[in-house]
């Protein structure tokens, strides 16, 4: 049983296709284990990172999303890498970027990449990325509200060598330290990330001594081709056509009224299928913008959320996509504007758009509106040790998904093109660590919206915040609620309120940084999902669950489900039965 | 006239199989394997016993009489978790959180799969009740607890028919005042109740773990309690007079009473015991690091040994990734792939394997009951591996068509492949998917796995063995002798082990060696009452303690073990050095100039069994060695396809004995097959040590 012959022709082999394939996920999964094991910092501990393999054209080959909004940004980082460098890339060499007009997404999510050399020849790439606590500039964290143009966000970081030739490019290194707050924390997940590349090119190496490189090459080829297939069969399944939907966002950051919306015509054409985004407004004068590589990838993994999800998420089950971002709109701004909270924006508009564009064509498969984005980060001093000390907010800021045909909603989940991904902090760790003290952190009951399958629930958190020179900069979209498909209504939207020592009480807006006297009482509502459907025709059994478990109050039941209860409570069925079967025939006659 | 000897029986219950090893005190072993009886586990227990005892020629109540241990490795609690059948309970929680257990840190495992539901909780909402108290992270008590709470929880509970209630309060791993009062409330109110304590079930920080192991405990506790209560009276009115003992997660066992009220100790305790078998195997051998691989019908647990120790993790999860299980277990790597698993293809046409099994009903198509789709057992069947005849000792005629069928209508005609060739395809996804296991547990965890032995067990295992190796670059295999019955031999080699916990929050430096001794002396306390009631003598008790420790700042510890006196005198010469090289070693830096700060102290309280070692036996002369029973063809790679393969019975091989590979090695619940560059020979004590 020794291995398969390599021979140039490389004929391929089905079984191998596979082998290879399962070999890639489990070098990408390595690399990850590398950057999380040993880390300090806050952001990798909840997995807010990806890792992935590329060639030497730079087409995706693998990648492991622990992020799925993070991940599709690699191959526009790799390709402006390649396009400055050219032939300037050779063995040892490690590469940095953060750049949003060079390919990246967020100026904090920052990747490295690392050639691999076989027989002579740059093949391929393995690359890790993952947020930053700070990489310097006005604002710790990097979320400057007020931003106008990029210099105001975060030190830009074009492509840059740190190693070259194996060797510790010193100068480089020290000028990316000198920069940053929390030089000690950045320069350790700094190791830990090229220590990711580092693994997975020992086991890449290790499968190109094995089989060859032609044979590998020959394979990864056809496993793109089978994922191409998988993807083009899914969009077969489609009527042709256009279908359109709009999306919006309200607030900038420079004016609270402004408004942008995205405009998608989504066109289903045999096996191909291609998001217009043309006719979306123009660009914002403050930080909300998308980036080209933000605004793509939020498209791509939406689309991947309504489709087999054992379709390997690589550069073949992408080709069948096209998404056009009208430049100079605010999903694809020009240089040199501010976009650090452009992940947020293409989440919410971008995913919600090509939810309500796909709902004509695959109901089966959409989901209504997850919660949007909305969460803060504090910043300040630990009156417990004297240290400066940030937390974003994620143990408040999760969301309920939307409900979709067959399943609620999930609860306390997060924003769509998160998928569940980023572990919150677990409380007790939390408190510990942090001058943080919860009076509370539940579901909030109605928060999902009603529907015959119901939106997610949004969590309700009450913390007082006993830290010093403490500030705590908003961001995201508390105007807009989660939208309800085919009769479902909206979820709840986001809301925060804060409360000074002294008594004084703030509506938190987004957008905007607050200075936090000491004691200071947080509270926060993070939104619900939409429901999915006419909640007349929920199940009834499942009204009376969510009744008894306190997901809905007495009030909502009788309101949006039309129940009728008993004189303890409880469901009556009988009497909800016929109430709701006056309520939609009053409905349908139009009373 | 049969003389009298004293016997130790072990007894592990799976999927599929049950299986026995019987071990006299000269150290013979016999094995027998039943099917299983999912609805009935004890009966499975008393019908292999039987077998035993009529395979001696003896009634089961002399059988029992002359047994001083009976070992039970069960897997009540996993499948109670699987199949949804545990205890009807409630969970109280301090106000204001009583949703964290189903909040589950806010992830979900696929991120791209909106379809499936959300798991529902172990307890839903309506029965988690809110009890006004609070404690800080200090562990300072801000709000009472208010009994009147506790009260009307209880009535709740007993209107809605719970049988067990758990108590998880905030930061109670630091100050159980709280639980204890709730408790002793409860106790009093409804004295019938099963009751779990956060702080007693696991004592450690982190609320959303601790709470869902606390009420998995609850949830398995009623369970566990009524069949050891049963079985023990059932065994004694056969005759039984010695100890019976139930096998824990933690590579340790327990007294059925302890089984019971910690229920949740004993959730893994099947995998486990399979560690354990590979532990006893590297003393046995001298092979002290090696990776076990342990394949059964349905599912493959991977465990790494490092320096004769398995590793132990308090990160598992169970019920297919849904619940966390925050208590010390061996670092046990399950997957999907069994002798039962499917193989199926994906819509573009990749081939899979698992983790969907066949299961012991239909099972694959080659038993004949039914089963259509293809598994690995039809593919070895199909590629000659398997003598159809000499399956289950014999006992189980096998189809042979009926694999080729299945293989050739779900597998071959797609990928325009023969039939045969697909099979292959089979064999070498499922080795693929092995050896990723073998690499999670090895490489995940910074070894590399060239650096270990292979142990290979389980009636599926031997015939994989040299692939999977082969696979990551491992040299060495060890089959051991009665690999087919491996995790019921592992229990044999263990002893009692207790863990016990305290959060403690501090620098690893001069100011802590005050109370890190006081500490200790509390958790020794604590240990001595537990071993003093498990009746071992002082003499038989051994207390391993060792500190969780990491860099200040980072948020994953690492367990580094005390030097002795260490615990008592609160000073650490050696501790830190050891904490940067283990660093060092496992996330390839360490940073010696950072403070290392104290997170958990822990001691491990080990109460002795006797044991009984396997006699060696010398290697005979070369001219009786055995000659094949007869030559098979087998499928050996695409290139060659069929060759004729020499077949040997392995009742008749002795020490000493060897052979070049290609060969296949009959046993009879298991086929070893040595691959083409491998060699194998029988150690002194029966086991196969394969080569390349």
């Amino acid at each position: 049983m020794s291995a398969p012959a390599t021979t140039a022709d490389a004929s391929v082999d089905p079984i191998l296709v596979s082998v290879i394939g399962k070999h890639l996920e489990n070098i990408t999964h390595e690399m990850g284990i590398a950057m999380t094991r040993s880390t300090s910092s806050p952001f990798f501990q909840v997995k807010d990172m990806c890792t992935a393999i590329l060639d030497e054209r730079a087409r995706l080959l693998c990648q492991k999303e622990y992020l799925p909004l993070m991940a599709y940004t690699f191959p526009t980082m790799l390709e402006a890498l390649l396009k400055f460098f050219g032939d300037d890339v050779g063995p040892g060499d490690v590469f940095i970027t953060n750049d949003v007009f060079y390919g990246g997404n967020q100026a904090q999510d920052l990747a490295f990449f690392r050639p691999l050399f076989w027989e002579g020849a740059l093949r391929y790439w393995t690359a890790t990325k993952g947020h930053q606590v700070d990489l310097g500039g006005p604002i710790l964290g990097g979320y400057n509200p007020r931003a106008r143009e990029v210099w105001q966000e975060t030190v830009r970081i074009p492509p840059l060598k740190v190693y070259e030739g194996g060797k510790l490019r010193r100068d480089v290194w020290n000028l990316l330290m000198e920069n940053t707050r929390l030089p000690r924390l950045v320069g350790r997940d700094f190791q830990a990330m090229i220590g990711g590349c580092t693994v997975g090119e020992r086991r890449l190496q290790a499968l190109l001594q094995r089989y060859g490189h032609p044979s590998v090459h020959a394979h990864i080829d056809a496993l793109l081709d089978s994922s191409e297939a998988m993807m083009r069969l899914e969009i077969e399944r489609l009527p042709d056509g256009a279908y359109q939907a709009e999306a919006s966002t309200q607030d900038d950051g420079q004016d609270k009224e402004a408004v942008y919306t995205a405009r998608l015509a989504v066109t289903i054409a045999g096996s191909s299928i291609t998001f217009d985004f043309s006719g979306s407004d123009p660009q914002a004068p403050g930080w909300i913008n998308g980036v080209y590589a933000t605004a793509f990838s939020a498209a791509v993994c939406s689309l991947f959320m309504c489709v087999d999800p054992l379709i390997p998420r690589n550069d073949g089950a992408m080709r069948p996509i096209r998404v056009l971002l009208p430049e100079g709109s605010f999903l694809n701004a020009r240089y040199p504007a501010a976009s650090v909270r452009g992940n947020f924006t293409c989440n919410d508009v971008i995913g919600d758009s090509i939810m309500k564009a796909l709902a004509q064509v695959m109901p089966e498969r959409v989901t209504a509106g997850w919660a949007r984005s909305l969460t803060g980060s504090i910043a300040g001093i630990d009156p417990r040790t004297g240290e400066k000390y940030y937390d974003v907010m994620f143990i408040s800021n999760r969301g309920g998904s939307g409900g979709t045909q067959g399943t609620d909603g999930w609860s306390y989940i997060g924003i769509l093109t998160l998928g569940g991904g980023i572990t919150v902090q677990d409380l007790e760790i939390h408190e510990r660590t942090k001058p943080h003290f919860f009076h509370e952190l539940e579901f909030a009951p109605d928060a999902g919206g009603a529907g015959r399958w119901r939106g997610g629930l949004g969590a309700h958190s009450r913390f007082t915040v006993f830290a010093r020179d403490t500030e705590i900069v908003m961001r995201g979209d508390n105007s807009n609620a989660p939208f309800g498909l085919f009769g479902g209504r909206p979820g709840r939207r986001g809301e925060c309120r804060l409360e000074q020592a002294n008594g004084e009480i703030v509506e938190v807006q987004a957008n905007e940084l607050y200075t936090l006297r000491r004691a200071a009482q947080i509270e926060f509502f993070a939104a619900g999902g939409g429901g999915f459907g006419n909640p007349l025709e929920r199940d009834l059994d499942l009204v009376a669950d969510d009744l008894r478990n306190g997901f809905i109050t007495p009030e909502a039941a009788v309101r949006d489900y039309g129940a009728v209860l008993n004189a303890d409570g409880s469901l009556n069925h009988a009497a909800s039965a016929a109430r709701r079967g006056q309520l939609r025939a009053e409905v349908k006659s139009g009373c | 006239m049969v003389p009298p000897m004293s016997l130790r029986i072990s007894v592990d219950t799976g999927g599929t199989f049950t299986d026995f090893v019987c071990l006299d005190d000269s150290g013979e072993a016999q094995v027998t394997k039943i099917l299983s009886l999912p609805e009935n586990p004890a009966a499975a227990v008393f019908a292999g016993l039987r077998q035993i005892a009529a395979a001696r020629g003896l009634p089961l109540s002399e059988l029992l009489a002359s047994t001083t241990n009976l070992f039970f490795g069960t897997t009540l609690g996993t499948n109670a978790v699987l199949t949804g059948t545990g205890a009807r309970l409630g969970l109280l929680t301090t106000k204001g959180f009583r949703d964290l257990l189903e909040m589950r840190r806010g992830t979900r495992d696929h991120l791209y799969d909106n379809k499936t539901p959300p798991p529902s909780p172990l307890v839903p909402r309506y029965l988690r009740l809110p009890i006004t108290e609070r404690v800080d992270a200090a562990g300072e008590v801000i709000i009472p607890l208010r009994a009147e709470d506790v009260a009307q929880a209880c009535a709740t509970l007993r209107r809605e028919e719970a049988e067990a209630v758990a108590v998880a309060f905030l930061h109670a791993y630091c100050n159980p005042k709280h639980e204890r009062e709730a408790a002793a409330l409860l106790a009093r109110l409804w004295p019938q109740a099963f009751l779990s304590l956060s702080s007693e079930v696991a004592p450690a920080i982190g609320i959303y773990e601790r709470t869902s192991t606390t009420v998995l405990n609850a949830y398995c506790g009623p369970l566990m309690q009524r069949f050891v209560g049963r079985l023990q009276e059932e065994l004694r009115g056969a005759g039984f007079g010695g100890s019976a003992l139930v096998m824990q997660s933690n590579g340790g066992m327990i007294s059925p009473a302890d089984a019971g009220r910690f229920a949740a100790r004993t959730i893994l305790s099947g995998p486990a015991a399979g560690a354990m078998a590979g532990r006893a195997l590297a003393r046995q051998t001298g092979i002290d690091t090696c990776i076990t691989l342990d394949m059964g019908g349905t599912s493959t647990d991977v465990c790494l040994i490092e320096a004769g120790e398995p590793i132990v993790t308090t990160e598992a999860r169970l019920g297919a990734g849904r619940y966390r299980l925050n208590l010390p277990t061996l670092d046990i790597h399950t997957i999907g792939a069994g002798g039962g698993s499917i193989a199926w293809l994906d819509r573009g046409g990749l081939l899979h394997v698992g983790p969907q099994s066949a299961g012991a009903q239909p099972g694959p198509a080659c038993y004949g009951r039914g089963g259509r789709r293809p598994t690995v057992t039809d593919a070895n069947v199909l590629l000659g591996c398997i003598a159809p005849e000499r399956f289950f000792g014999g006992r189980m005629q096998l189809d042979s068509q009926a694999a080729r069928r299945a293989i050739e209508e779900e597998v071959a005609g797609a990928l325009g492949l023969d039939a045969a060739a697909a099979a292959f395809g089979i064999i070498t996804v499922v080795n693929t998917n092995m050896a990723a296991a073998v690499r999670e547990v090895s490489l995940d965890r910074g070894y590399d796995p060239r650096d270990f032995a292979l142990v290979v067990g389980g009636g599926a295992g031997p015939l994989h063995a040299c692939a999977v190796a082969r696979e990551i670059g491992i040299p060495r295999i060890v089959v051991p002798r009665d690999a087919s019955a491996f995790s019921a031999h592992g229990m044999l080699a263990t002893d009692l082990r207790h863990d016990f916990v305290a959060t403690f929050t501090g620098p690893l430096d001069g100011s802590s060696a005050k109370a890190l001794p006081q500490t200790f002396a509390e958790l020794r306390r604590q240990a001595h009452a537990q071993l003093e009631a498990d009746g071992v003598p002082e003499s038989g008790r051994q207390l391993v303690p060792s500190l969780d420790l990491r860099y200040k700042g980072q948020y994953h510890e690492l367990t580094v073990p005390l030097a002795a006196g260490d615990a008592e005198s609160g000073a650490f010469p050696a501790t830190a050095g050891a904490f940067h090289s283990r660093h060092e070693q496992r996330y390839g830096y360490a940073v010696k100039e950072d403070a290392i700060e104290i997170v958990n102290l822990r001691l491990l309280a080990i109460g002795c069994l006797p044991k009984t070692a396997a006699p060696a036996k010398a290697a005979r002369a070369p001219s009786t060695l055995a000659s094949p029973s007869g030559m098979r063809a087998v499928y050996l790679d695409r290139r060659g396809g069929f060759r004729e393969v020499p077949l040997y019975d392995g009742a008749l091989l002795h020490p000493g004995f060897t052979a070049n590979g290609p060969a296949l090695i009959a046993q009879p619940f298991t086929t070893i097959l040595v691959a083409v560059d491998y060699t194998v020979q029988v150690d002194p004590y029966g086991n196969y040590l394969l080569w390349r």
